[in-house]
This record gives structure tokens, sequence and C-alpha cells, in this order.
């Protein structure tokens, strides 16, 4: 199918399951920020599950479509709206030429996920189509649309058992995390405020992290006053120098100095990416099970 | 070799090496190894300094399995065969042009600029990570007479391939960025360059020694870059 961009929304973004494979030579592992969200929008349009998808923030597009074909959302609730009248997004919506596609902003979360059916025409970057912003370089341009940028789409090969996913139901004020590397630098007090209590994202936040309104003390390490730089994760709550909790996303880097003090489920990093500044939540902590 | 291995998360495991002096030189050799066999489920191995970061797809592997092949590969992993990875001679424009920091760095090192840049290419160094930035190499080696502060307020842009230290580290910044390490020199070509295959120049553990060159040599294999003529892989040995 193909579709056209009259409007490209407030950040609109080709994401996959990202470059896992290169945080060696410091590349961000990037991708969608909620694959749950992902992998049902493909499930709903019969694509295998790391097809690329559109990712929304917040405002989304307005699409024309030039060539049939079906297209679903997942993730946050968007309004979506065909020729002006409303649909129901939360299964496949089937597209002729002509159709125009928009969406009001979502009334919960952050970040929507439009699978497009078929095999995506789209540059790739270190094996995936993903777009990735470090500072003010994009490194994979193409990935991030503008208006009167055409998506393409060609038939796949028709999966004989399409994958049955179960829709996500997202839990956003509960975040479920493990104790991280440094954990143990957490004075109770931080234990006390950081966990099973709500605490707020603020600015800014964005696909390399989320900050939170949070002051926390933390115990001198007893080996040195700087902590080495060693590998982080998506998922990973940091604690900076002056007290703030961090929690890593996507694009964050791929080596920190500072203490690790707790790392989410994967299953929990999806619902982080719908969290949006002034969103509360709570962080519980989870032991890990016994090998 | 003294190495504790825990979970981090429910798809990663963290090796941190314990010994003083040790503990880097095994971290480098694990990576090695890790590298080498690319055990089955295993999906990135980010090493940094004295520990490495494993992470697997539950799919295809488990945490106790990954516990136990890290633990089997441990037994194999010789720092000697450190000594044995490439090592890089980098063509590197000294000139006062590009050496942002050519003046502070002489008052606070009390040294005139031949022998600071004399100095510094006398050094071999060593990839312990790449990180902040694709492709940035932090590099160990440092002389103890270089040892520097870093700015009080960072720079907004330093431009891309710049050669900088701070504290007992050298590094090469990949691409413009903010930055408060001190700029003594530039490389001709870009360190990371998203359209070659492995976008990197440098991995961790190369070892890397710099070759002064003058203004016009710098110009010139820049233009050869440009133009597709340089083989950079002369610059290894």
């Amino acid at each position: 199918m193909r579709l056209r961009f009259v409007t490209s929304g407030l950040r609109t973004t080709t994401q996959d399951a990202g470059r896992p494979e290169y945080t060696h030579i410091g590349v961000p592992i990037g991708g969608a920020l909620d694959k749950a969200a992902m992998r049902y929008a493909n499930s709903l349009v019969g694509n295998a599950l790391q097809t690329p998808v559109l990712e929304l923030t917040m405002t989304g597009p307005r699409l024309i479509c030039e060539s049939a074909g079906k297209v679903a959302l997942a993730g946050a609730q968007f309004t979506a709206r065909v020729n002006n009248q409303l649909v129901d997004s939360r299964q496949a919506i089937a597209l002729t030429a002509g159709d125009e596609l928009s969406f009001e902003s979502p009334t919960t979360g952050y970040r929507g996920y439009l699978a497009v059916e078929g095999a995506w025409q789209v540059k790739t970057w270190l094996g995936s189509a993903s777009a990735l912003r470090i500072g003010s370089y994009e490194l994979l341009a193409s990935a991030v649309w503008r208006a009167k940028d055409v998506l393409e789409t060609r038939s796949a090969r028709v999966t004989p058992w399409p994958a049955i996913v179960l829709p996500p139901t997202p839990s956003n004020a509960i975040i479920r995390a493990y104790r991280g590397p440094e954990y143990d630098r957490l004075e109770p007090s931080a234990v006390a405020q950081l966990i099973e209590r709500p605490i707020s994202v603020v600015a800014p936040s964005n696909r390399i992290g989320l900050r939170t309104n949070t002051a926390l003390s933390l115990r001198h390490s007893a080996h040195a006053t700087e902590m080495v730089s060693s590998g982080v994760q998506p998922g990973t709550v940091q604690v900076t120098h002056d007290g703030q909790a961090i929690i890593l996303l996507a694009d964050a880097q791929t080596i920190g100095g500072y203490p690790r003090v707790l790392q989410c489920t994967s299953r929990s990093i999806d619902d982080l990416a719908q969290l949006r500044v002034g969103d509360q939540f709570s962080l519980t902590v989870l032991d890990y099970p016994t090998h | 070799m003294t190495a504790i291995i825990r979970p981090y998360g429910d798809t990663a495991a963290l090796i941190e090496f314990t010994s003083d002096d040790g503990a880097i030189p095994n971290a480098m050799a694990l990576n090695r190894v890790l590298r080498a066999e690319d055990p089955q489920g295993i999906v990135s191995t980010t090493p940094s300094y004295d520990s490495i970061l494993v992470t697997f797809d539950t799919a295809k592997t488990s945490y106790s399995k990954v516990h136990a092949t890290l633990v089997a590969l441990l037994e194999r992993a010789h720092p000697e065969l450190n000594a044995s990875e490439r090592l890089w001679s980098i063509p590197t424009c000294f000139d006062p042009s590009f050496a942002l920091d050519c003046e502070p760095l002489q008052r606070e090192l009390s040294m005139s600029w031949d022998s600071l840049v004399e100095t510094f290419c006398q050094s071999e160094y060593r990839v312990k990570a790449i990180g902040f930035l694709p492709g940035f190499p932090y590099l160990a080696g440092l002389a103890d007479t270089l040892r520097c502060s870093r700015m009080k307020t960072p720079r907004a842009r330093v431009p891309a391939s710049s050669v900088a230290i701070a504290g007992d580290q050298a590094g090469i910044y990949p691409l413009d960025s903010p930055g408060g390490w001190r700029i003594l020199g530039r490389v001709p070509i870009p360190l990371f360059n998203p359209e070659r295959q492995m976008p990197a120049l440098l991995a961790p553990n190369d070892r890397v020694s710099f070759l002064p060159i003058a203004l016009d040599a710098f110009t010139e294999l820049g233009r050869q870059w440009d133009h597709g003529d340089l083989d950079i892989r002369t610059w290894i040995s």
C-alpha cells in the first residue's frame, strides 16, 4: 500500500526492534519504545511482528492513502478518523485510494504505533529501519517523516499461521523493577522515596530517558568517589550526582558512570513509553528468581 | 581471575572483575572470547573498563545457561592474548588551528607545545570502552605528565575528529558534540561513519598510537578519504 504524509505530526518516526548488536561501539539500541504495542499493531494487519511501524508522538500525522491496504493502531489511545468519520482504531482499518486518515491526540498514553500492511520499502542502517537522533544528528534521516513523504509497502508473503498476539494491558502507574548493580548505594531514605511511592515524570524527558522529581541520598562507594563507567540498558534507573533518578529508554547511551540502582522489567519498559511529563507512577521491586 | 557474575534485570548479566591491577585486562580477555564464540542466545556484549554487560534473548536461553557459559569461557580468557590486538597508527594533525586548547594546556602542564605533542605521540593507548557517543573511544595510557583538568564549562561544540585529553585518559570525538575535554589535535577522517558496514573506526581493546602530521598532509589525507582513495587498513599493524 502507499501512504502520503499531508502533515507529519509532532514527531513521527519509523521504529522496529532496533540495533541491539552494536552497543560495543556505542550505538544506542533504539527501536520502538513500546515494543508490545508494535507487535500487537503488526499482528492486526497480518505482518511479521518485528515489521517496522510508525511511532506517533502525542500529535499524529495526517495521511492520504494512495493505494489500498490495512493499517492498525496500538499503544496510546489516539482517536482515528477516516475521511473525518470516527473509526474503531482497536482493529485493522481498511483504507482505499483517496481515503484520508487523521488522528486526535490521545487521552491517555503518549506514543502510538501504526502498523502498515506489507513489507516496508524503507532504508535501513545497521540492520534496522529505526530513526536515531544523537544530539543534532539524525543517523537515519529518512526514518523521520515529513509532509509530502510517501511510505510504500509491497505485499509480503502471507504468514500461513498469523501470530496471535493479545492486546497489551498497560499498567503504567506501576513499574516493576529488579535491583540494579548499585542498589546498595541507596540510603534507606532514598529507598523510601523511590520505591512504592508515587513519583512524577519531569522535563526534559524524551526517548533517551525519563527524568523524575526525586532528590535521593546515596551512600558513598566503598571503593572510589567516582564510578568507573559500565554498561547500561534501557530501563536502567540511574541516580545522578544531584540525586535525581533518571530512567533510561531505548536511545540512551550504552555505558554510564552513575549508580544503576534498579532495572525495570522488559514488560515495564514498554509501559514507560506511555508516560508523559507530569504523569505519576510508582516503582515496585521484585526479587530475582533463585537460580 | 576474580569475577563476579550477577543478573542485571530479566535479560542481562553483568560480569565485574575485581583484582586491582588485572581487572581491565581480564575483562578485555573475556570480551575477546565472548565475541569469538558468540554463544547461542547472547544478543549483545558491552565491555567497559573492568566490566562486561551481556544481554540475552529469553526465547533462546536463560540466565542460568548464560551464567554457566560465562563461567566456562572465563577458564579460556587469557589476558596475555590482549597483546595481539590490532595496533592503529592514526595520522593526527596538532596544528594550533585544530588544537583549541593549545595555550591553556601549555600553561597548565608547563610544557612547550612541541614537547607536549611529542610526549603524547610516544605513548601506546588502549581502547577501554566505546561510549558517550557512537564510536567515542576511551583511551588509557596517557603519560602522567599530561594529566590535565577538564574545562570548567564544557564547549557547546567540539568539532568531529578532535583528539582530546582529560584526567588520565585520551579520546577522539566521533561527531560534533558538546564536550569538556582538552582539544589538542584532529584526525583527518571521521571516527564514526554511518555509511560504513562497521561504522566505528575503533573497537574495544584496540591498541592506538598517534602519528603527528603537518597541515598539508592532513588536507591531502582528508581529500583522499573524500574521494574513496584512502585505504585505512594500512594504518593497522
